[in-house]
Formats: structure tokens, C-alpha cells, sequence
């Protein structure tokens, strides 16, 4: 999940993109934000297109491929009681080419393109035949929720402790907070999970799945209560991790724009602590943050698959799973461009968002004309 | 375990190095006192973990070693309860929700297609079979239908006629008061129009042929008799007809429109995962309630089940079941210590767990040795292999030694704590042709190991290393897959029971789709390991034994026998499959089994026990390897 990458990290991938030194066309000059648009979705729609692609190519290079998969299924399967399962080679030719899986990998795209984009159908599953909506859609909603709670809870405690401990620098409680963080963002998440899992199971306290075992329609406040008390546990363990790393961040941040001139100028023209702090420092410490945080957006809809497997999750990172592992191209596909999709449009909602809080870059257009 | 330390040591390192930094801290503040009493306190954990790990247990013989294996296995039989099924149920009350597990979502709700463990065990409640395999009087028993076998011997054909129960309707859950009936017409569509379509790939197609005495292929016709009657006609002789015609099948009145208007694509997309569950039809025990993916299935009881107890009330007893989706089976463990679940299948690691639980309110059952093993197979491809290898696997001396060198009683030992049983015969214990007798004739003996490598010319050098006539040392790779453990330390058993001869056998844990690749696709491999289920019927297993089998592991797809002996093995499969006369049919698979036993294209490893734990709140609790557990007769004991 995203939320257990530290923004540092994220920052590592993606870096700050400040439009200075570029050189644009009229149309750039005339209309600068309409054209940064369109060059961005222009580039979007390139880089989806090859993803596509890349995909398809990497599937094709797993070992063997779904007719194959199923139809070892179909042997392994013991028929007690009743006759075998025999696929003659015909058969699984005949399979293969149904599915289109006889063509090369790029046919195989360029179909697929051809059924998203002029027929505006993302397909069926090859496996179970169901619409790709419907197995994405309720899954989605899952994965949005849980990843929304644990983005909130991370994003609060993270600023929240790198702010406080920043001031608190070379103190017995910053150092004893350094050393928590550190232990915390170099835990193994995956222990971590087995090792709320099995708290639960010795205290009795919480629920071991993360999911009500009665529908929401039943009984939608119960639900609810009875939702908040099964996440409690696998949401520990889903931010945890990723608070000790953020919050290191941010005080290093803080320290780093407190050491910084302006600040010494902000201080001894009489602007109080708090103020430098929060308005000054803080704000400053946003920009890498939110250059960082390109993929966010993306890391809402995207699974969380050692969490939902451990805690029966129904989230979309079991499906992929479970997609990536039969070789369910559909489905792979259909998940992989939305992710996709969002993370792009994610990058562009953070140059716009840098745009917004930072004046250097809002005004570094100009110095272009 | 390695791991953990691993983890703790790693752990104390960087709290030494922290520890470091505070003494270096409080120094300057006087604290020195405070910050060595908290590195002495944070280092006595994983230091009393590197203490406690390097710890050395007293050493044994491995005489005593087996000794106390033995003594630790009759401990954990004795705890364990034996309810072997097949007898007589008690008479239960209709009540009770089932919680019950699946470890993934049902792909579809289509019978058509539901080919994966876990949905057919869903999409199954729905249907019924016609007639029904009785595994402990090894004979089929009527089920929608009786049957009757007419043999006409003269003209070398066989009629079966089914006629069905004449109280089957589909229903719905949805609009119970909706009653479709069962008729002939059911089955004739659904066996000429499903399964004998070519485009839908049925499994059970390849089924409705027979191979004629000259070679060429006549398909078993079917035809409508009246309303409740079909007669399928076999264009020659058959041993087991039943077999191959008893099935079980979908509701004319829906796939036959969804046929005519969408073709192939059509039926394929009936009852995909999206359906409204409570608008399929069942005419099986129980109709599908509820789906909520990634969450749970409900079933609930079908009170138009044709199947009743002695006092006539209509079975299952069972109201409801759920099936809880949990991919992950330590946390399908936890489910049921924690009495969210009414059944678990246990694996060996959770036994010890299980039995220690006090005042336990679920009992463990012992269902006897599995059906089915794993085997090590021997490639003998002579297209794929390297010559070299080939030479020596290509010859029957040497694939008997290195099934002589298989210490089944030490895998089964070592591996399973001795909860298996050595796999010494061909046929499972349910098939009608299981002969005690007839076993595997080359079992544990290094010392014959060594004698048959020497009868063609492998003997040992002056290091003891065993090579061939031409000076080759004997080496070879074993594959496996690499997420399963258990085929892992087995396969090192093996190579290490061939290293005490001289030969070195190199174990490969690959990616299992890869192993399958190897096995189907590229051939090239030279001892593989991995399972293909249990040989129930005696003509069971066509793609595998036959050496024109795509399935024919060691040596696929043969135009002609390449061997005398799998030429014999052909003939006596098809030998087998067309004699009706049950002593010689036996003669026939007598020496079918002993020769695929002899030769040791692969050979079988162990038999797991199985065991299950039930919670006693449940009523009618038979079980064992050969019935399983029958759900139809569960009741709840409080409900009386």
C-alpha cells in the first residue's frame, strides 16, 4: 500500500518539477495552463498506451498461460467418484485460439484496445466471465475505504509528531521518539500483521478477520460499529510503519528549514515560535511532500495484498492476485491501466498543488516570456 | 526459526548501536546509570533468545530417534477419535447454520464452468448426479435415477438406460412456488448439446467416444425413451458404462434459449458471478442464497430435495451454510480455535495446537491414510533428454533402483511424524480392482539399489561415487515445486538416501508453473515431483497411462509404444476398459497395476492420514478418506 512508502521515498521516484528554463510554444505562452494540460495528458495517454503493452508482453513471457493453468487445474483436480477430465490436444487449441491467445502479444493489445476504446466495454474476465466492473467496482470501494482511513490517520500522526519532536530537538523524548520511528518503519509489515493477528486471537479483544461476517444491508449501523471494530487491528498494522517513516521526514524537514537564514530574519524581527513554525518552516516542508505524493491518489484504489490475505480483506490486491496468478489478462489489464491512470493523474494534480503553495514556482513561468 | 534470530540479532544491533548513542547522550547529562540499565534490559531478550537457540539437545541414535517418533505418533493417534462412514445414520432434526470456509471466491455460478475446488464445491449444491459411487461396497447405487445394463453380446453393444426419480423439479430461491420438472429431455440436451458440443470444451467430450476393436472412434448415442426414461448406446462392450455416462447437468429450459440466441458464448455467460443468486435454479440440496465477493457464500436449505432419512423428513438437515472466503489457511486455523468455524481440516503443524486445547468443545477425527500420492516421476524422453541421462533412465534396472532407494518410511517419518503411510500400490483403496496383494515390489533397499545398478554396469569408483560403464558420474537434477515445502523436504530425503549409494541427485525447487511447463510443454527435465490425484477407476487416468496421452509424463504424445512394456500397458488398459466379466477383467488389471508397478515410469511416495476436526455441538459425524464428510446428514444436537 502507499501508505507504508515514506514520502522520502516517494520523493526518491518522483521529483520536484518546477517549469523553470522551459521554453514554450505561442500556444504556451498565450494559454500557459491549457497547454501544460494537454502536454500532460498527451504524455499520459502515450505512457498508458505503452504500459499496455509492456503488460501484455510480460504476461506472454510467464510460463505457460491460462488455457494451461485451467486446464492443469482440470488434471490436478481429483474426479472422485466420477470419470476423468481429459483435454485432448485439439481442445486446448481450440481454448486457446477462442481466447485469442494463439496471437502474438501485441494482436492480442490491439484487440483489446480495440474493445476498451471503440466499443467502450472494458470486457469479461477470461476466467469467471463476470464483467470486469462488477469484480473491480465493490472491491474498489473496499480498498478506497481502508486506504482512505489509514492515508488520514497517517498523514495526522506523521505531521503531527515530526512537528512536535522537531521542536524538540536533542531531548531525552525527541531521541526516545527518533528511535521509536526508526524501530517502526524498519519493523517487517508482514510480521507486524501476523503478530496483531495472533494478539487478537490470544485476547479475544478484536475480531482475526478484518470484514463483518453479516452484509451491510442487515444491519447498516451495526455494520459499521462492527466494520470499525474488525479494521481496528489490520489498520494499525497498515500505517504503522509508514508513521515512523514520515514522521522522521518531516522533522528532518522541519530541522532542515529551521537551520535555514530566513528563519534567523523571521525571529529577530519578533514573529513568534509558533508563527515561524507553523506558517513559515511547516509550509515550506510541503512542497518535497507534495511532489512526493504523486501516487496517493492511485495507492487509495490500489489493494493491499499481504493485509487482505492475512485478515480475509476484500479488498482489489486479493483479485489482482488471484488475476496476475491465472493470468486473467482482462482483469490484469483492466486494474493496471486505472491504476495506472491515477497515478498520472495524480503526478499532475501535484504540479498544480505545488503551483498553489509554492509563489517560486507559480511565478516561474514569467521569467520565461 | 533461523529466521527469527536472524530478525532479533539484526534487531539488537541496532538497538546496541542506539544504546551507543544514549550512553554517549546521558554522559553529558550525568545519566550513565539510568542508560546502562536500559541496555542491559533491552539486550537480555534477544540474548536469552541466542542462549535459548544455542542450546543443543542430547543426541540420539536414529534407532532411538524412530523409537520416540513412534512413541509421539501412537500418543497423538490415541487422542484422536475413528468414524469411519458408510453406516447407518442417526435420525436428526431439520436447523443449524454450518459455518464453513472457502479459501477463494467462486469464479462463476455456471456448472458449465466451474471447474476450481472452491466453486465447484459452491455451484455443486445445486446439482446431483444420476446414479452415485458407493466407495465402500465399490459399486454405483441409483441416484435422480436407477439404471439397468442391457448387454447384447452378439451384436458387441451395451444399452444403459436411466430412469429418473419422478419428483425432481428445478426451483428457484427467488420463486419457490415455481416448479419446473426434471424430464429425459434434460439430460439429452445437456449430453448432445453441452457436453457433445466441440466448441464448449467439456471435459466429459473426449468421454462420449470409444475406441472400436479397429481403431477408429463411435460415439455413445443417447436417446429419449419417454418422459422420464434415456438409453445410452454403446457401439461396443464396455466394463464400467455407468462411469461414463452418469453425470450431472443444467436446467434445459434456460441453457437451451441462451444456446439458440448466443451460441457457445451464450451458455458460457449464463450464471456468470453477477447473477442474482436466488434466481438460479437447484435441484440440488441446497440453492445459492448469497455472494458477497471477497466475503462470504450463503446456501440455504432446498426443501424440494429428493433425497430423505428413514422417517421420510427431506434432507439436508442442515438451514443454512456459510462459507466464509479466507485465503490465508493460519487464519482459517485461528477461525476455528476461536469457534468461528464448524470444521477444520488440519495440517500436520496444527495437530500438536489442536490436541493440546483444553476442554475442548470439537473432536478430532482420524480418516485413515489418503487415496492419493504424490510420485517421483523418471523423464524418458528420448527427444528432450540429454543422451547421457536418458541412457540410464531409459533402462527398467535403474529406475527399480532408485525406487529402491526411496525410504518411504523415513519421508513418512521425518516429514509427516510419521502420520503416513508408506504408497506401495497402483490403484486407490476405493477402486474396484485394489488388490492388497499386488504392490510395489521394489521398495526401501539400498542394497538391491545397488545390486540392480550393477547388473547394468553402474558400479562404484574407488570414492565411492557410483558411474556408469563409460565412466560417467551418476548425477541428475530433481525438480520441485518451490512453494511446496513438503515435496521439497521430501525430495531431500531422496537425494540424500542417493548420496549414501554414490549418486548425486541435485534438487531444484522451481516455480511451480515452470515445473508445469517443463512437465507438459518443454519436456526437459529428468526427476520431477508432483501429484495427479488418486487412480479411483481402473480406466481412469487415459491421458496418462496410455502412451498416446498428452499426460503421458515420462514420454507424451507416442505415436507408436516405444517400449515393449508400454505397449503392453496400452493393450491392457484397453484390455481392462471392454471386459465385462469382472474375474477376467481382474486378471487383466492384476497384471496392469504389477507392471506399471515394475517398470517405475514413477513411483508413489506416501500416504498422509487425513484428519478432521468437528465441533461436538454436531450430530451424524462419520468420516474418513473414502466418503469424506457427508454434510446431508449433519444435524444440530441441541435442536432435539
Amino acid at each position: 500500500m502507499s501508505a507504508d512508502r515514506t514520502p522520502a521515498e516517494r520523493s526518491d521516484a518522483s521529483s520536484a518539477r518546477p517549469a523553470t528554463g522551459r521554453r514554450h510554444s505561442p500556444i504556451g505562452r498565450r494559454l500557459p495552463l491549457l497547454y501544460f494540460l494537454a502536454t500532460r495528458l498527451a504524455s499520459m495517454v502515450a505512457i498508458l498506451l505503452v504500459l499496455g503493452l509492456v503488460v501484455f508482453g510480460l504476461m506472454k513471457l510467464a510460463p505457460s498461460d491460462m488455457v494451461e493453468n485451467y486446464i492443469r487445474a482440470q488434471l490436478l483436480l481429483s474426479a472422485e467418484r466420477q470419470a476423468d477430465n481429459v483435454y485432448t490436444e485439439e481442445q486446448i487449441a481450440a481454448a486457446k485460439a477462442r481466447l485469442g491467445l494463439d496471437l502474438p502479444f501485441y494482436a492480442q493489445y490491439a484487440r483489446w484496445l480495440y474493445q476498451v476504446v471503440v466499443e467502450r466495454d472494458l470486457g469479461r474476465s477470461l476466467i469467471s466471465r463476470a464483467p470486469i466492473l462488477f469484480l473491480i467496482q465493490s472491491r474498489a470501494v473496499n480498498s478506497l475505504i481502508l486506504n482512505l482511513i489509514s492515508l488520514v490517520f497517517l498523514t495526522l500522526l506523521s505531521f503531527a509528531t515530526g512537528l512536535y519532536f522537531s521542536s524538540k530537538v536533542d531531548t531525552p523524548v525527541d531521541f526516545a521518539a527518533t528511535v521509536t520511528a526508526l524501530l517502526l518503519h524498519a519493523f517487517p509489515g508482514i510480521l507486524l500483521l501476523i503478530l496483531l493477528q495472533l494478539f487478537a486471537a490470544q485476547s479475544g479483544w478484536f475480531p482475526i478477520t478484518a470484514y463483518p461476517d453479516f452484509p451491510y444491508r442487515e444491519a447498516p449501523l451495526r455494520f459499521t460499529f462492527s466494520y470499525l471494530h474488525h479494521i481496528a487491528l489490520p489498520l494499525l498494522g497498515a500505517f504503522i510503519g509508514g508513521v515512523g517513516g514520515t514522521m522522521r521526514y518531516i522533522r528532518a524537514t522541519m530541522l532542515d528549514q529551521l537551520g535555514q537564514p530566513y528563519v534567523t530574519a523571521l525571529y529577530s524581527r519578533g514573529i513568534s515560535e509558533r508563527r515561524v513554525f507553523v506558517v513559515h518552516a511547516f509550509r515550506n516542508t510541503l512542497n518535497p511532500y507534495i511532489t512526493s505524493s504523486a501516487d496517493l491518489f492511485a495507492g487509495l484504489f490500489s489493494g493491499s495484498l499481504i493485509l487482505e490475505i492475512i485478515f480475509s480483506y476484500p479488498g482489489l490486491g486479493r483479485l489482482m492476485f488471484e488475476a496476475v496468478r491465472q493470468e486473467d489478462i482482462n482483469l490484469v489489464l483492466a486494474n493496471i491501466m486505472f491504476v495506472s491512470f491515477l497515478i498520472l493523474l495524480g503526478m499532475v494534480a501535484a504540479d498544480m498543488l505545488l503551483a498553489v503553495v509554492d509563489p517560486r514556482i507559480r511565478f516561474s513561468g514569467r521569467g520565461d516570456d | 526459526m533461523l529466521h527469527i534470530i536472524n530478525v532479533v540479532f539484526a534487531l539488537s544491533i541496532i538497538r546496541y548501536g542506539t544504546l551507543m548513542r544514549m550512553r554517549e547522550f546521558s554522559r553529558t547529562r550525568g545519566k550513565n546509570r539510568a542508560s546502562l540499565l536500559a541496555a542491559a534490559a533491552l539486550l537480555l531478550i534477544p540474548g536469552s533468545i541466542l542462549w535459548a537457540a544455542g542450546a543443543v539437545d542430547e543426541e540420539m541414535t536414529e534407532g532411538e530417534a524412530m523409537s520416540e517418533r513412534e512413541k509421539a505418533r501412537a500418543e497423538i493417534l490415541a487422542q484422536m477419535t475413528e468414524r469411519p462412514g458408510g453406516k447407518g445414520w442417526e435420525l436428526g432434526t431439520v436447523g443449524g447454520t454450518w459455518f464453513g470456509s472457502i479459501n477463494n471466491d467462486p469464479k462463476t455460478f455456471n456448472t458449465m464452468s466451474a471447474r476450481d475446488g472452491d466453486t465447484a464445491a459452491v455451484v455443486g449444491v445445486l446439482f446431483d448426479y444420476l446414479a452415485d459411487y458407493d466407495p465402500y461396497i465399490r459399486e454405483f447405487k441409483p441416484n435422480l435415477a436407477s439404471f439397468e445394463v442391457e448387454v447384447d453380446e452378439a451384436a458387441d453393444s451395451l444399452t444403459v438406460t436411466y430412469t429418473l426419480r419422478d419428483d425432481l423439479y428445478w426451483t428457484t430461491l427467488a420463486d419457490p412456488d415455481t416448479r419446473v420438472k426434471v424430464t429425459a429431455d434434460d439430460i439429452v440436451f445437456w449430453y448432445d448439446e453441452i457436453e457433445g458440443d466441440q466448441e464448449l470444451q467439456q471435459p466429459g467430450y473426449a468421454g462420449q467416444f470409444i475406441e472400436m476393436p479397429d481403431g477408429s472412434e463411435a460415439r455413445i448415442e443417447v436417446t429419449r425413451i419417454d418422459d422420464l426414461t434415456v438409453a445410452f448406446h454403446y457401439p461396443r462392450i464396455v466394463a464400467n458404462p455407468i462411469l461414463s455416462t452418469n453425470m450431472e447437468f443444467g436446467p434445459r429450459y434456460l441453457y437451451e434459449p441462451a444456446k439458440q440466441e448466443g451460441g457457445a458464448e451464450g451458455v458460457l455467460n449464463l450464471f456468470s458471478i453477477d447473477t442474482d443468486p436466488a434466481t438460479i435454479p437447484s435441484i440440488g440440496p441446497y440453492y445459492i442464497a448469497e455472494y458477497e465477493p471477497g466475503v462470504r457464500v450463503v446456501v440455504v436449505r432446498n426443501p424440494n430435495y429428493w433425497k430423505t432419512d428413514e422417517a421420510g423428513v427431506s434432507l439436508p438437515y442442515l438451514e443454512r451454510v456459510i462459507y466464509q472466503i479466507v485465503p490465508d489457511r493460519n487464519t482459517e486455523f485461528l477461525l476455528f480455535k476461536e469457534g468461528n468455524k464448524d470444521a477444520y481440516t488440519l495440517r500436520p503443524e496444527d495437530i500438536d495446537e489442536l490436541l493440546a486445547v483444553e476442554d475442548p468443545d470439537f473432536t478430532v477425527y482420524n480418516g485413515g491414510a489418503s487415496l492419493g500420492s504424490a510420485f517421483v516421476a523418471f523423464n524418458q524422453n528420448p527427444d528432450t533428454m540429454d543422451p547421457l541421462v536418458y541412457g540410464w533412465f531409459s533402462q527398467t534396472r535403474f529406475r527399480q533402483a532408485m525406487s529402491s532407494v526411496l525410504n518411504r518410511d523415513r519421508i513418512a517419518s521425518q516429514v509427516y511424524r510419521g502420520l503416513a503411510e508408506p504408497a506401495l500400490y497402483f490403484f486407490a483403496r476405493a477402486n474396484p480392482y485394489f488388490d492388497e496383494s499386488i504392490r510395489q515390489r521394489f521398495d526401501y533397499d539400498p542394497d538391491r539399489a545397488r545390486e540392480l545398478l550393477a547388473e547394468i554396469g553402474i558400479r562404484p569408483n574407488a570414492e565411492g561415487l557410483m558411474e556408469d560403464a563409460d565412466g560417467n558420474h551418476i548425477e541428475f537434477n530433481i525438480h520441485v515445486g518451490a512453494e511446496n515445502n513438503v515435496g521439497v523436504n521430501i525430495m531431500n530425503i531422496f537425494a540424500d538416501e542417493l548420496k549414501q549409494i554414490g549418486i548425486t541427485g541435485n534438487v531444484r525447487p522451481i516455480d511451480f508453473q515452470k515445473l508445469v511447463q517443463m512437465l507438459t510443454s518443454t519436456y526437459d527435465w529428468h526427476v520431477a515431483t508432483a501429484s495427479l490425484g488418486s487412480n479411483y477407476w481402473p480406466e481412469g487416468g487415459s491421458n496418462v497411462w496410455q502412451s498416446k496421452g498428452n499426460f503421458h509424463l515420462w514420454h507424451p504424445l507416442q505415436e507408436e509404444p516405444y517400449t515393449e512394456w508400454e505397449a503392453r500397458v496400452d493393450h491392457l488398459y484397453n484390455e481392462g476398459r471392454f471386459t465385462i466379466d469382472k474375474e477376467k477383467a481382474k486378471a487383466v488389471y492384476d497384471e496392469y497395476q504389477q507392471l506399471l508397478l515394475d517398470q517405475v515410469p514413477m513411483t508413489y511416495l506416501v500416504y498422509p492420514l487425513a484428519f478432521l476436526a468437528v465441533r461436538d455441538k454436531w450430530g451424524n459425524v462419520f468420516y474418513d478418506t473414502l466418503g469424506g464428510l457427508d454434510s446431508n446428514y449433519l444435524y444440530l444436537l441441541d435442536a432435539e
